[in-house]
């Protein structure tokens, strides 16, 4: 093959992966701008002949999008506190101090890092509604806590590998104390690693569903997610506004995709173990 | 000194102790909690009798469990290579050079960076038979000549949700085996290169080989991901028509809050459970040897 012809088929490849993967993203923008007679007219297009931005205004007024985000904001705040605050001293632990058990509790983290909420979806339902707390944020903070720490606390743990143990020895010969090491040490070179964990888990509290869905009863404690999906489940598709369902999505998913686009060199998890160099 | 070094050691566990702490209750009591459950049985009046292995005999017998099963062998081998192929494609495309790389790199984020909410919407939109775009485009291309109903269908549901998953979980693997490509040192191309291995000689025998235990690793956990992946799945069809599009994780779901039958959901968990573990043992010892290696 000449290298002209090498060019095309490359090029070509990417259009077709480009169009297979955006497709649905475009479509998406396309419909939230559409008006609603637009979206069940036939054929199917993929613009609209006028854009709607007004849609973005409407979907605030009559879709409750904003009590879902303000869910949603609380629910991921909370959750970041209280992880961070276990899994930053776990990770420590793990990492730079030296115990009986570290081995089988890595073990233990990884493995618990694959364990599926709907196994014990049940016990955890009839727990925490025996602690009168379902239908409550609060339950959603301690699941979404749980199903991450594993995760998070590996991924820190990978970060504080990474500063040198001379550090953490001349800390501790010129007077620091273990806390004082991991406060006035470790924490502060493996910012970047933080700031990275902490964006991780508030893209995946932000998207979570199962507990969100099946915890949570009352319409002002729903989050943007089970908003989103709850438009879908309670109405014949002929009766969904569509248009405004789309603007709601676009809206719920910019904040994602500017967290991912900053963290992209994270996401492998290759480019945290070159974290401080 | 030895005193208040043991103070010292006694001092390191109060680093752990939350965690273990979250993880005991949270996860091994419900676990435990899931097992004991399973071998009750609950009568109509909804008293709990014990039940032995009932209900497991009655979910192994039924036919629900033989279509279940099906599906999650489908759902998890056939998306899982689906995903690492063309995570494998897309990775090759990458570690090209051209113009508009780095663009395109942030770009196939954008489906991994979607909410699952917000793409199975989305999914069911273009899948609708009446205004879809899917539908429209198959229709002008002529491949088929009336709008089918894909969520709907028996024959097809399984197979349009999992287009939805490997579309979302594909670029994923592409960045992870592209990582795994960029590890590879320069050297060894160069040394092919002087060798005379043209460009696809020296893919098949020395990237592939050299990222296979990465792309080993990663298959495993994202077959894990696929095992455990209810929301997807429950939001594009609740594992209908007549659980065509079900895998066992949406029959635990269902039958504990739709059919309001604990017991019988809990044997179902367990099953899940052990499944589970195989592959959680499979994917930890995969990632130690990984470690060693390095």
């Amino acid at each position: 093959m000449s290298k002209a012809t090498k060019k095309l088929v490359l090029g070509l490849v990417v259009v077709v992966m480009l169009t297979l993967l955006l497709g649905p993203v475009i479509a998406m923008i396309g419909v939230s701008l559409k008006t609603n007679a637009e979206v069940f007219s036939k054929p199917v297009t993929w613009f609209p002949a006028e854009p709607q931005w007004s849609n973005y205004v409407t979907v605030f007024r009559k879709m409750d999008i904003l009590n879902g985000f303000k869910n949603s904001l609380i629910v991921t705040g909370g959750t970041i506190v209280v992880i961070m605050a276990i899994a930053i001293p776990a990770a420590y632990a793990l990492s730079k101090l030296k115990f009986q058990i570290k081995k089988p509790l890595y073990y233990l983290v990884l493995i618990s890092q694959m364990f599926a909420p709907i196994i014990v979806v049940i016990p955890l339902y009839q727990m925490v509604n025996g602690w009168g707390l379902i239908n409550t944020r609060v339950s959603l903070v301690m699941m979404n806590v749980t199903f991450n720490l594993a995760f998070i606390v590996l991924m820190l743990k990978s970060n504080f590998d990474n500063v040198p143990n001379e550090i953490v020895e001349a800390a501790t010969i010129d007077g620091c104390s273990k806390f004082q090491t991991l406060t006035r040490v470790i924490t502060p070179i493996s910012a970047t690693g933080i700031a990275v964990s902490v964006i991780f888990v508030f893209t995946r509290t932000w998207n979570e569903f199962l507990f969100a869905f099946t915890f949570i009863s009352s319409t002002d404690k729903k989050t943007i997610i089970v908003k989103l999906y709850e438009i879908l489940k309670n109405n014949p598709a002929v009766g969904i506004p569509w248009e405004l369902v789309m603007a709601g999505a676009v809206l719920t998913t910019i904040p994602l995709v500017v967290l991912f686009i900053c963290i992209r060199n994270y996401i492998t998890g290759d480019a945290t173990k070159g974290a401080i160099k | 000194m030895n005193h208040s070094l043991n103070q010292d050691r006694w001092k390191d566990y109060l680093y752990i102790l939350p965690m273990i702490l979250v993880f005991c209750v949270f996860i091994l009591y419900p676990v435990v909690q899931v097992i004991y459950q399973s071998f009750f049985i609950k009568s109509a009046s909804g008293e709990m009798s014990w039940a032995g292995l009932g209900n497991y005999t009655k979910f192994f017998h039924s036919k629900e469990a033989k279509i279940v099963f099906k599906n999650t062998a489908i759902w998890c081998l056939i998306g899982t290579a689906s995903k690492i192929v063309l995570g494998l494609i897309m990775a090759y495309i990458l570690n090209k050079k051209f113009r508009g790389k780095k663009l395109l790199t942030v770009i196939i984020l954008i489906p991994y960076a979607m909410p699952a909410a917000v793409s199975c919407t989305v999914w069911r939109l273009m899948y609708n038979p009446n205004f879809g775009h899917i539908n429209q485009m198959l229709l002008d291309l002529h491949f088929i000549n009336r709008a089918v109903s894909f969520l709907g269908k028996p024959a097809t549901s399984l197979t349009a949700v999992m287009i939805v998953n490997i579309w979302a979980v594909a670029p994923f693997c592409a960045l992870n085996i592209l990582s795994s490509m960029y590890a590879i040192p320069a050297y060894i191309y160069e040394a092919a290169e002087l060798d005379g291995a043209n460009a696809w000689q020296q893919y098949m025998r020395i990237t592939l080989p050299m990222i296979f235990k990465d792309v080993r690793t990663l298959a495993l956990l994202i077959g894990i991901w696929a095992f455990n992946s209810f929301d997807v799945i429950y939001m594009m069809t609740t594992g209908g028509p007549a659980n065509s599009s079900a895998i066992l994780v949406n029959q635990v779901y269902s039958n504990a809050f739709e059919f309001n039958n604990r017991p019988y959901s809990a044997a179902i968990s367990v099953v899940c459970f052990f499944i589970l573990m195989i592959f959680a043992v499979l994917y930890v010892q995969s990632k130690g040897r990984e470690e060693s290696y390095e």
